[in-house]
This record gives structure tokens, sequence and C-alpha cells, in this order.
């Protein structure tokens, strides 16, 4: 479904009991144990978490590179669920814009800037009208004609960030995107996507960098494959599944060492106590 | 990575500052050449591609041609040419016998229907058919009075010119009758009726050998010699005249005519005019025979005989056609297998470049790539370089089959057919990089598939050899044809090896860890990567040894082939020349110095064997100067054979046992011949096979003189039931004119060479076709040996960052150049070894079953291709020492500081 045929209030992406197991000579791996995320449209999304906690799978199927073993995604209105690989191609093509850590991942070596835009719109089906523009918002108008190896790490992942938003997709995806330059150019770069999202593009962001964290809208903590806490305008969120499970922050968990808590329901809330 | 600052200044971008053309071009060559060591590499692979398969097609060509050339050259201009024959049939009967002007209009009719058929004008022949005779001073001289066509213009004329109504006289006549122009030559016939000729001039007799003109009237300007007859010799003289004298001079003594027509075949001419000339013969021949036609009725009118060309012409071209039907199968066979593997490199490139170009290609998936999107950008990049290798190719392959093939010339619609082949190649070279990249590029987009188990390509590969191994070897050998399954068996077998070896180097290379750890940086880093046994040293090994085990197989298939069809040419003409004599015409001197004579005895009976033998008769003392000797045929040498049957010390005959003899035959035998006579016989030695044995079955060889005592003494006369044959080392054409001019008589059409057993079609065919089979190897070698190379350099830049860290931690550049020098060296020594291994026995088990020429001994004869071994080690060298220092410029090349910073 295009984009614009949706709701404007519509989330860009919602996740529901997300599971996601890959087979391995060794056996089965858990990678996403029944995740529930929702990307709201125009706002930056960071996934954080440590190695093995399920951010990378969990951003291959935000980016429709990959289906879920179980549960629902639905991407920019699309449900992922016996999508075929061709139709998860077309939703790729037409929804999603991708950006790899690496910034020369991201790139061709022979096309320069503006031939890069040009080759991405043609790819998305658009006619690039937005390439000039995207260029001065990214900070490479004066870098159109040079190729790859003539750009800065940050120059090349500002590229990549203008190649994958062409043609406004519904959501753009970036795995790890800072962890290759320095703060300087992160800070370059957190701005640059601000920008975009601040033009209406929804942006998801998987990250361990603490600053690109501090950009995002909101922050999706992952932990063993499932969501530890969420954080929302500086404030952490817990996340309770459809089943009614609460997810505890580490710190909060701490205080149960016996998996065992009392509840007490208040006029307020809902508070939870360590039996005694 | 760090950024060089702030953002700059404005610059203006590089579509205003560069000129539109220049935009087109850098837009050309990113779409159809990106990267052009890609592009070379795949034109490099459709070169090889298109040689190999333009190979086929313009080496059947050449071999046609070459085929022909050789079949024009081994015959006579009068052989190859064709010549019919009519003559008067006198009818005693016939109270008023035709006319001999009637003989010219057969002579018309004939010649109209050659033209009308669209041949040349035949050289007509119209000669006196009874012998006149003219009395000289020395004695009477036989006239052969004849004209042909073009005949005055291709004498010497001493004396005169020609006339209509006059004759030209041989000088030796003019001068031992006094006779000259403006005189009259008288003759007279066996019947007194006299014949009277003007002369117009004197010509000098032309001498031997003649020229081309009057190739094969040998009879009308050679004194004849009639040794060993009764008849008397008379002197002939050749008296040229025009045709009209020539029959009133018939007329006048009432002699019959005999009429010779010769078409001469062009000189030079190619493959496909003498398949015309020969098709307007056919024409020629159904035009004499018509039964309403010219020739038919002016034949009848006339009473000659019907004229019936005869020409060796469709013989030599029959030998062409089977020369080029035993050949294709195998080139064909070759030719495909070297292109099949060359498209296997094509798509080994296709996958490759996506795996070289893995990143920009996960990028556009990740952004909904499609495969068979960017199949067609394969596509697309791979057009210019696979027409530009194909064209290379196609150059190269016509350019080799021209300097090496049988013939430079080809005939007509080969270059077409093979330009369809060079556009065929390209066009399946260029979809398999289209297949390839969609299924490369597609396996990279798969989501969620759970792992394959991976094939065990070894296990599956050692099967498929065990099946064509048993195929080829209990299956119908087919004669000893070369096909595909026998050439393709010792290919397999080394890939097996080298599959089995390499996966076993991991386990070698973990028992050795404590040995290696001993040994200096550069060994041990060289010798752990080759223990290792990763994927990169399997494909590096499996490659150059498959590579290299064409070369050693090509090389072993074409020596040893060189060396049977040697051993069984030594046999099958025993010296140079065998000239069967006919028996009891000659009344021969001595046989000419070089030679000597032996006695055949065919179907006697070897008890108590109870084999059926053949016998040749020899004289010992002769065979060393006269006889090739092969030391295939035995390990004995031939004098020492020759003294052992010139034993003289017993009572029985000694003879050699040669070809197929049981093991327990005995030593003393009888060959019986019916109940006619017996001879004793004792067994002086065995031989694979004896010069000059004509069949593969058991033969005695004996002495000759013992053996004709021996039929003495039985009460019969040798000479009854012994053929003689003439052997004789040299050229066939003096020593047939010696043995002629010595009074021997013997049938040319029987004389044996060497020189026409090694124009057999199998042996041309076989020949030819391991030529091929060897410049393919060369090539394959080649590129696995620069592959090799290459892969050696390819795997350094892999290495980069490894090699940066190898430096800080303290090992020199010299030790890491040193260690990848090795390492290359090991890699291509073990694939050397492995193909020399495996391919040699297998070659060799191979040779027996591909024998050329079944019926002649001995078998096939295998030989260790040394010169093909000295290459390959040469060439394993050679490629090691350039690899090393390909190696130490890509590392010299390397920034340090750039390579940690790109590395993953």
């Amino acid at each position: 479904m295009p984009p614009e045929t949706r709701s404007p209030d519509a989330p860009a992406a919602v996740c529901s009991g997300l599971v996601r197991i890959y087979w391995s000579p060794s056996g089965e791996v858990h990678a996403l144990k029944g995740v529930d995320v929702v990307v709201p449209a125009g706002r930056i999304t960071a996934i954080t978490g440590p190695s093995g906690s399920g951010k990378s799978s969990l951003l291959r199927i935000l980016a429709a590179q990959d289906r879920p073993t179980a549960g629902r995604a639905e991407v920019a209105g699309q449900s992922l669920a016996g999508l075929s690989t061709r139709r998860l191609r077309a939703l790729r093509r037409r929804a999603i814009g991708y950006v790899f850590a690496r910034p020369a991942q991201n790139l061709s070596p022979q096309l320069t800037v503006r031939e890069h835009l040009a080759a991405a719109a043609r790819l998305r089906g658009t006619r690039g009208e937005d390439g000039a523009e995207l260029l001065e918002r990214l900070g490479l108008a004066d870098r159109a004609g040079h190729v790859p190896a003539q750009l800065s790490g940050g120059e090349q992942q500002r590229l990549a960030f203008a190649q994958a938003v062409t043609g406004r997709p519904a959501l753009l995806v970036a795995d790890e995107p800072t962890s290759e330059l320095d703060s300087r150019t992160t800070a370059d770069l957190l701005e640059a996507v601000r920008g975009l999202a601040d033009t209406g593009t929804t942006v998801v962001l998987a990250t361990h960098d603490p600053l690109a964290a501090a950009a995002a809208d909101r922050v999706v903590h992952l932990r063993s494959g499932t969501v530890a806490h969420e954080e929302v305008a500086g404030r952490r969120l817990a996340v309770i599944d459809g089943d009614g499970r609460v997810q505890l922050p580490e710190d909060a968990l701490a205080r149960f060492p016996d998996r065992r808590a009392l509840l007490e329901v208040t006029g307020d809330g809902v508070v939870l106590r360590e039996p005694r | 990575m760090l950024d060089t600052g702030p953002s700059r200044r404005y610059v203006p971008p590089m579509r205003a500052s560069v000129p539109r053309s220049r935009r087109a071009v850098r837009r050309l060559r990113i779409a159809l050449v990106p990267l052009l060591g890609q592009a070379v590499a795949l034109s490099v692979l459709v070169a090889v591609l298109a040689a190999v398969a333009v190979s086929v097609p313009l080496l059947v060509g050449s071999a046609e041609e070459g085929s022909w050339e050789r079949e024009r050259s081994r015959t006579t201009t009068a052989e190859i040419g064709t010549t019919f024959v009519s003559a008067s049939i006198a009818d005693p009967t016939d109270p008023e016998p035709p006319r001999a002007a009637l003989g010219g209009r057969v002579d018309d009719a004939v010649v109209e229907a050659a033209t009308g058929v669209g041949l040349d004008t035949p050289r007509s022949l119209v000669r006196l058919r009874d012998t006149a005779f003219i009395s000289t001073p020395g004695g009477l001289n036989r006239l052969l009075l004849f004209s042909r066509t073009g005949a005055e213009e291709n004498v010497d004329l001493v004396e005169g010119a020609p006339r209509a109504d006059a004759v030209l006289i041989p000088q030796r006549l003019a001068e031992l009758t006094g006779l000259g122009a403006g005189d009259v030559l008288t003759s007279q016939n066996g019947g007194g009726l006299p014949l009277e000729l003007p002369i117009a001039g004197v010509y000098a007799e032309p001498a031997s050998p003649l020229s081309e003109y009057w190739a094969g009237q040998e009879a009308l300007l050679v004194q004849p010699r009639y040794r060993g007859l009764d008849d008397p010799v008379y002197p002939t003289a050749a008296v040229i005249a025009p045709r009209a004298v020539v029959l009133d001079a018939a007329d006048e003594i009432e002699s019959g005519l005999f009429l010779e027509w010769f078409l001469p075949l062009a000189p030079g001419l190619d493959v496909d005019g003498a398949r015309s000339a020969a098709a307007r013969i056919d024409r020629l021949r159904v035009a004499l025979t018509t039964p309403r036609g010219d020739v038919v009725r002016a034949v009848a009118t006339g009473n000659f005989s019907p004229p019936a060309p005869e020409t060796r012409l469709p013989a030599a071209l029959v030998t062409v056609d089977r020369t080029v039907e035993l050949l294709i199968p195998p080139v064909t066979a070759v030719g495909a297998g070297g292109a099949l593997a060359a498209l296997v490199l094509v798509g080994a490139w296709a996958g490759q470049r996506v795996r070289r170009r893995e990143g920009e290609l996960r990028a556009l998936l990740v952004r909904g790539l499609s495969p068979g999107r960017a199949a067609a950008v394969a596509l697309r990049e791979a057009v210019l370089p696979a027409i530009a290798g194909a064209a290379a190719g196609g150059a190269v392959g016509w350019l080799l089959v021209r300097a090496l093939g049988p013939s430079p010339d080809l005939p007509d619609g080969v270059l077409a057919g093979a330009a369809s082949v060079l556009a065929a190649g390209a066009a399946v070279a260029l979809l398999t990089v289209l297949l390839v990249t969609a299924a490369a590029v597609r396996q990279m987009d798969v989501v969620g598939r759970r792992p394959r188990r991976p094939v065990p390509w070894v296990a599956v590969i050692a099967g498929v050899t065990v099946a064509v191994g048993a195929l080829v070897l209990t299956g119908d050998d087919g004669g000893g044809d070369v096909d595909l399954l026998p050439l393709v068996l010792p290919l397999l077998a080394t890939v097996v090896v080298a599959g089995a070896v390499t996966a076993l180097l991991p386990r070698l290379g973990r028992r050795g860890r404590a040995r290696l750890g001993r040994l200096g940086p550069a060994p041990f880093l060289a010798l752990s990567r080759v223990a290792a046994g990763r994927g990169a040293v399997r494909l590096v090994v499996v490659t150059t040894a498959l590579a290299l085990a064409l070369v050693v197989q090509a090389g072993a298939l074409a020596d040893s082939a060189a060396r049977t069809i040697e051993a069984k040419a030594t046999v099958a003409a025993a010296g140079d020349v065998v000239v069967p004599i006919l028996r009891r015409v000659q009344d021969a001197g001595p046989s000419p110095e070089g030679t000597t004579v032996v006695e055949r005895a065919p179907e006697l009976n070897l008890a108590p064997a109870g084999l059926t033998v053949d016998v040749l008769a020899v004289r010992p003392g002769d065979l060393t100067g006269v006889v090739r000797w092969d030391p295939a045929l035995s390990d004995r040498s031939l004098a020492d054979l020759a003294a052992a049957l010139d034993d003289r010390s017993g009572d029985r005959v000694p003879v050699l046992l040669a070809g197929p003899f049981p093991a327990d035959v005995g030593a003393e035998l009888v060959a019986e011949f019916g109940r006619v006579y017996a001879v004793p016989v004792e067994v002086v030695g065995r031989v694979a096979a004896f010069p000059g044995q004509t069949t593969d079955g058991p033969l005695l060889v004996a002495d000759r003189d013992r053996f004709a005592a021996a039929i003495r003494a039985a009460g019969r006369e040798p000479e009854t039931f012994l053929d003689q044959e003439l052997w004789a080392r040299g050229e066939a054409a003096p020593l047939l004119g010696a043995l002629e001019a010595a009074g021997w008589a013997f049938d040319p059409d029987q004389v044996i060479t060497v020189d026409d057993f090694a124009a057999r079609p199998e042996l041309s065919a076989r020949t030819w076709s391991f030529g091929h089979l060897r410049a393919v190897a060369a090539l394959a070698g080649l590129l696995g040996l620069t592959g090799l190379a290459l892969q050696a350099v390819a795997q350094q830049r892999r290495r980069t960052a490894a090699s940066v860290l190898l430096t800080r931690m303290g090992m020199g550049a010299p030790a890491q150049h040193t260690a990848a020098a090795l390492e290359t060296g090991l890699l291509a020594v073990l694939g050397a070894v492995l193909a020399v291994a495996v391919a040699l026995p297998a070659s060799a088990l191979l040779v027996r079953l591909l024998d050329p020429v079944p019926d002649v001994l001995p078998g096939p004869v295998f030989t260790v291709p040394w010169g093909t071994l000295a290459a390959v080690a040469g060439g394993t060298v050679l490629a090691t020492v350039a690899a090393a220092l390909l190696v130490g410029r890509a590392a010299r090349q390397a920034d340090g500081g750039r390579v940690m910073r790109d590395a993953p």
C-alpha cells in the first residue's frame, strides 16, 4: 500500500509477538522471542541493545528483508506474513530505504554522487526530482560530481542516506549508521537525519551509539530477543505484551532475584513489590 | 572513519564543467565497462571459449583441404586427371568397315559432351592402332602416328613448322633417316600397305621426366623395354600429326584407331574445385552413356568401344571424406569439452563478479533490486567484453589453425560456419553470465531459508568417474575411436584425487602442527596456509591439477599415437618401399643395391600348436640394411634377431614368432602346407610384430634360404609356393624406375610405401585430432597456471589487513613475500604432481584402447611424454615466479593505513 493512501497518523511499522528463529548446524537460534514494537511515522526510532539481542533481526524484518517465523509484522501498511520474495522486494523498492553500517557498503565505487541519486531514483521508479534538494539538505551539493573514493566517511554516509530516501520511502532503516564515524561527523549526520525526519521521513536506526540513541524520538531497547524497555521523551517505559507479560528493565529486574513479585493495583497504577 | 572537516564551499558540480560528450562517454563506460579488469578477464575467457569452439569447424575444414592436398601430392597428374579411351572394333565379317573419319566424329562428340558439362576441352589423342614400320639404316622402327590436342605447342621444334597436312618427326628418326622438313616419310604396315607422310618439321624428343602436358603419355615418347618377353624390340618413332592426317593414314593402311581423352585437373585446385570437378565428371559419365546421346550414336556408327572415364579423383575424395569423418568426432569432443570448460570458467567469472561486487549488490538488493535486473546489468556489462573476446578468440583460432593445421586454406563455407559457431559461443557465454548472475543474486536475496546440506562433490565426481571408467573399460572400444568418454576419464580421476587430497590436508596439517612450529616464519606461514586446506586451496589445487592433467593427457596420447604409428609403419612398410614381384614373369638379375627380396607363404599349419600361421622368409644378412626396426617390436635388437635367424647349427629352420602366439607354443614345431610340404622349425625368438607383417595374425619369420631348402628337401619347388617381394629403403620412384629398367615385373598399384601407410585416413585423423587436443590442452594449461598466479594476487589482496598486522607484529616484507611464493609454489607443485600421478597412468590405460589401426601390429605403444612433462614443470615454476612477483607488487601497492581503515 503506498504511504500516501494511509492515514498520516498510522504508524510506519507495527510488530506484534514477533518471533524469528534461525537454523544453524548446531541447532535453532531464537533471535526474536515475541517482540512488540510500534514505529511511529515521521519520527526517529532507535533500536538499541547488546550484541545478540536481536537488533539486526528486527531491523531486517522492518526493512522487509526477512519474514518473521511467527507473529505479525506490518511495514508501510503491508503485512509481511505470506509475502513472497518478489513482493517483499517490491515493498522494499517502493517503501523502504536502507543504510548499512559501513559507508562504502552503501555505494558503488564507480558512480558519482549525482549518479548514485539518479540510479536510486531509477530503482525506486521515480524521476529523481528530489535529488538536488536532498544533496542540498545533506550538504553534498558541492560534491555532486565526485565518486565515493573522493568523499569522506561522513559524506559517504550522508550520500547513503540521500539515496535511501530518494523517492520518499515510508520508512528509512539504518543499521548502526554512525558506527564508523567520529563524534563530530556523527553529529553532522544525525543533524541531517533529523532534518529528514522533520520533512516527514520515518527513520529506524539500530545503534550502539548513545549520540544516535539520544537523537531518536523513541528508543527501543532489546535484550535477548525481547524488548527490555522503551524510552520516549526521556521517560523509560516497560513493555506489556498482549498476554499481559511485562518486561522489566534490568535494574528493576535485579530487585526480584526470585523472579516473583507482589502485584498491587492502586488507583493511579500498578505497583510491584518484592515479596517479604 | 574520520571526516575531513566542516562542509566545503560550493564547487561547481561536474555537470557544469564537463562537456556533454565526455559525460556521454563516461555514462557509456559506466554502463558497459565499469571495471576494466573484470572486462578484460571476461574477454580472455570468452576468447578461449571462442578459440576452442571455432577450432572445430576450422580444423575440420583445414583437415579436409589438407587431406586433399596430401592425396593430390601422392598422385600423379595422369592419375588424378581423367582419362577415357576408345578404340575402333575390328569386325572381320564387315565387308566395308567404317571409315576412320568416323573416329573424328567420336572425338568431336566426346569433346562436345565434356565442354557441355562445364569441363575444359579434353586433350584428344588419336593414334593409329595397328603397327606400321619405318625402314631406317639402323633397322625397322615402329611408327607411332598420333595427334594430340596442343602437341605441336609442347615440343621444341628444331626444324620446320607445324602444318595442317604434314607431320612432325622426332629428331632421332630425322638423324637416322636423314629426312627433314619438306621430305616425305615412308612406312608400311604389317600387310605391306604403304603410307607416305609429308614432313612439316623435326622436334626434339622431350627428356625424361616428361612435362605435365605429356604426363601419362610415356608410352608415346619413352622407348619401351620388353625385357623378359620374347617380343623383339623395335625402337618407336612418335610422329606427331594433325588429326586429319592420322585419320587419312588410318584409312590408307586400313588401321583401326585408338582414341584417348585426358582431362587434367587444374594445378592448385582446392578441395571444393576437386569436388565440383568430380561432379562434372560424373555428369560427363552420364552424358557419354546417354542412349540417344551424340557420343553413343557416334560410337555405334563408327564401331568404337564406348569411352568410360577413369580417374583416381573419386578415390582421393573418398579418402578425404573418410579422414574428415574420422576426425569430426574426436575434434568435436575436444572442442565441445574445451568450450564447456571455458563456459564453466565464464560462469565462474560471473559468480566471482557477483562476489566481488557483493557489497554493492547487497546495497541494491535491500533497496529492492531484483535478480533479473541485476542479471540484466551483468549482461549489459558483459556484451562488449564478450564481443571483443569472441572476435579475438576467433582470430586466434583461425591464425593457429592456419599456421599449425593440416592446411592454411579452407574450403568454401567453413569460415561462415565458424562465424556462426563464434556467434553462438558468444551468445552462450552471455546467457551464462545472465543465468549465473541471476542465480547468485537470487541466492543472496533468499529470505529465511533453512541452510542446505553441502553437496559432497568429491564423492559425486568419484561415482561419475567409476561409471565412466566402467563404460570405457568394459564397453565396445569402437575400433579405437576417440570420443568424449575416454578423454574425460583421466580428468575426472584427477579431480577426484585432487579433491580427496585437499580434503585430507587439514588433517595432515593438524598432525604436523608441532613440526610446522619448528620452521621459520615464512615456511611456517606458507605450510600452515596450505595445510589449512580452505576453499581457495582446494579450488587452486583442483583446477591446476585439472588443467595440467589435460596437458599431460594430451601429451601422452599424442606422443603415444605418434609412437604407435611409427611402430606400425615399420611393420606395414618393412623398409620404405615394398614391391610385390609378379610371379614367374621376370627374368631379372640381382636385386638393386640396398634392397632385399623376401618370400611369403600364407596359411601354413603349425603343429603341434594347431595354429594357422603365415611365413615370411627373409635373408637375415640383408635385414639390418633394409628393414626399419622399432624397439617397441622387441626388447632384442634387429641384429641380434637376425643373428639368431642365421644360426645354421641345428637341423631345424630357425624362426621368430611374430604377433599373437600362445605363451606355451613350444620351441620345436613343424610348419605344414597341407600334405605338400612340411618344414621343421625351431623357435629362436619372439617379437610383438615383424616388419612386413601384413595381418594381425601369427607370423613365422624364417631364414629364406633354409626355408626354401627345406621345401626342396620335401621334393617341391619353393618358387611354386612362395610369393616374392622386394623391400627397399629410400624413395619409391627411383627404385621403381631402376627395377623397371632391370626388367623386374611388378604392378605399380600394389607397391606399398611408408608414405602410403602414413596417409591412411585413420592415421591422419588420429594425428590431427591429437594435435588439436594438444593445442586445446596447452591453452587450458596456460589458463590454469595464469589462474593460479592471479588467484595468488587475489589472495594477497584479501590478506592485506592480515599482511599489515603481520608487519606490525615484526614479520618483514621479504619473509611475507617468501611465504606467499612458497604457498603458491606448493599449490602449483601439488597440482602438477597430482596431474602427472593420475593422468599419466590413466592415459597409459587409455592408450591401450585407442588403437588407430588394429589390423596392423603391434598394438598401441605407450610413451611417457617427457617433453610435455618438462613443459608442465617449467610452466609450474614460471607460474610460481610470476605469482611471487605479482604478489610482491600487490603487497607494495597496498596502503597500510587505508587497508586497516577499510578492513571489515
